[in-house]
Formats: structure tokens, sequence, C-alpha cells
């Protein structure tokens, strides 16, 4: 049915690794969400993502990211940064809010999408990767 | 320290993490020596942004929010007194921009 969330890949951590790729991006679907669910580091580490062509976390600098920051304990803050060779999603360990967006600016396939910490471990979670019917 | 002297320490703390793995397909698997080299790059990288831009999200969370700030103003204001100033010193101090 159009507007149906499909689930196409879920990964529950239940043994500490220290990263996740959910896969199975192709053109079934224009849209595509992630849920991350009671996702926890081994340390107080920033949240990263990387891209994948076939299976493989792209490195080259290239991802471009800006967003508004709403924080917990002090006034909100702007984060911004152009070709950097990994998309951050947090860079605080305070719990946060944030809007904006993130590109990795090279024009080719893409099969799924790779998280990780700045370092450390990922201890638990569980990352669930829909399609949205058309 | 240089970038060189940190992907030697993140070089270090790599070794001694290991093994490290990965979850693809539901299938926790040991990193390959690809997935090491670029740990130690991003570990190396991630140590270098702390090292030269650490000082400036420590200070946004260490000055408190703007209301605080405008409060302790007015009270400097009132009595005279330069808590503002002083606590700014003291972020700036406990938080130096690196040289």
């Amino acid at each position: 049915m159009a507007g149906s969330l499909i689930k196409i890949d879920e990964e529950i951590v239940s043994s500490a690794v220290a990263s996740v790729s959910l896969l199975g991006i192709d053109s079934t679907y224009d849209v595509y969400m992630v849920k991350m669910n009671n996702v926890t580091p081994s340390a107080d580490e920033a949240f990263c993502m990387r891209v994948t062509v076939s299976g493989t976390p792209q490195t080259t600098s290239n991802y471009d990211r800006a967003y508004k920051v709403m924080r917990t304990d002090t006034t909100f803050s702007n984060a911004s940064s152009t070709n950097a060779n990994l998309g951050f999603i947090s860079s605080t360990a305070v719990l946060t809010s944030t809007t904006g967006g993130l590109v990795y600016t090279v024009g080719e396939a893409h099969n799924g999408v790779h998280y990780f910490f700045n370092s450390g471990n990922i201890e638990a979670g569980t990352f669930t990767l829909y399609g949205l019917a058309k | 320290m240089t970038l060189e002297e940190l992907t030697v320490e993140a070089t270090a703390e790599i070794e001694a993490a290991k093994p490290l793995y990965k979850q693809v397909n539901n299938e926790r698997l040991e990193f390959t020596s690809a997935d090491y080299d670029q740990a130690i790059i991003d570990l190396a990288n991630s140590k270098w942004n702390d090292q030269q831009f650490g000082y400036i999200q420590a200070r946004q969370e260490a000055y408190g929010s703007v209301q605080d700030q405008l409060d302790m103003q007015y009270w400097d204001g009132v009595n005279g007194t330069t808590t503002w100033a002083d606590h700014i010193a003291q972020v700036k101090s406990d938080n130096p921009k690196p040289e």
C-alpha cells in the first residue's frame, strides 16, 4: 500500500561491534528511513555515518552537512562542515535534537548506510532500515 | 601533537582494542585489514579535531545559557561586581585555544 513503511534490513546489536551496516537501498523506493533505538556507545564519542557502495563504506572527503542543534544543557548552536570524510550525526555526548541535512556529493549508486562512533564500540541498539512504498 | 604523532597514538589504541567487529546482514564479522586501517585514520582524525577545535565546544558548554549570563551581568551592574567577566575569563582559561 502506498505510504507504508516496508522493513528492508534490521540489525540488533546484542554483542558489541564497532560498526553497523544497513544494506538494501536501491531504486525500489524513492524514500528510505532509518530508525535507531537504544543505541548505546561504549564511550562518549561522536556518532557518525557513511554511505556504502556494494557494502563498502565510502571514505572520500565528500560529506557536507549543516544543521541546527537544540541542546538540553545550554542554548542552541549551529554545526556545519564541507568535504569531510564522514558524516557527523551527533558530535556531543549531551542529549540534543538536531534538524538539518547531510549529503554525500558523489554521483553513484549507494546500497546502504554505515554507522559507527568516532572511537569505541556500539554496545547495543537496534537499527532498522525502511523503504516508503510508492 | 602533529597528525603523524596522533596517528601513532591511534594505531596503538586500535591495536590494543583488537579484535574489532562489524555487523552486516546480522553477522558479526571481525574487521578486515582495510577496516582496521580506516579505523586508525578515523581515530587519528578525531583526535586531531578534538585537539584543534575541541576547545570551542568545551567553551560553549561551560559558558552557560545566555539567560544566566544576562542575569550575571544584571547583578554585576547592581552590585558593582565582575562575576560575569570573571566567569568568561575562567572558561577561556580552562579551555585554552591551541597554539
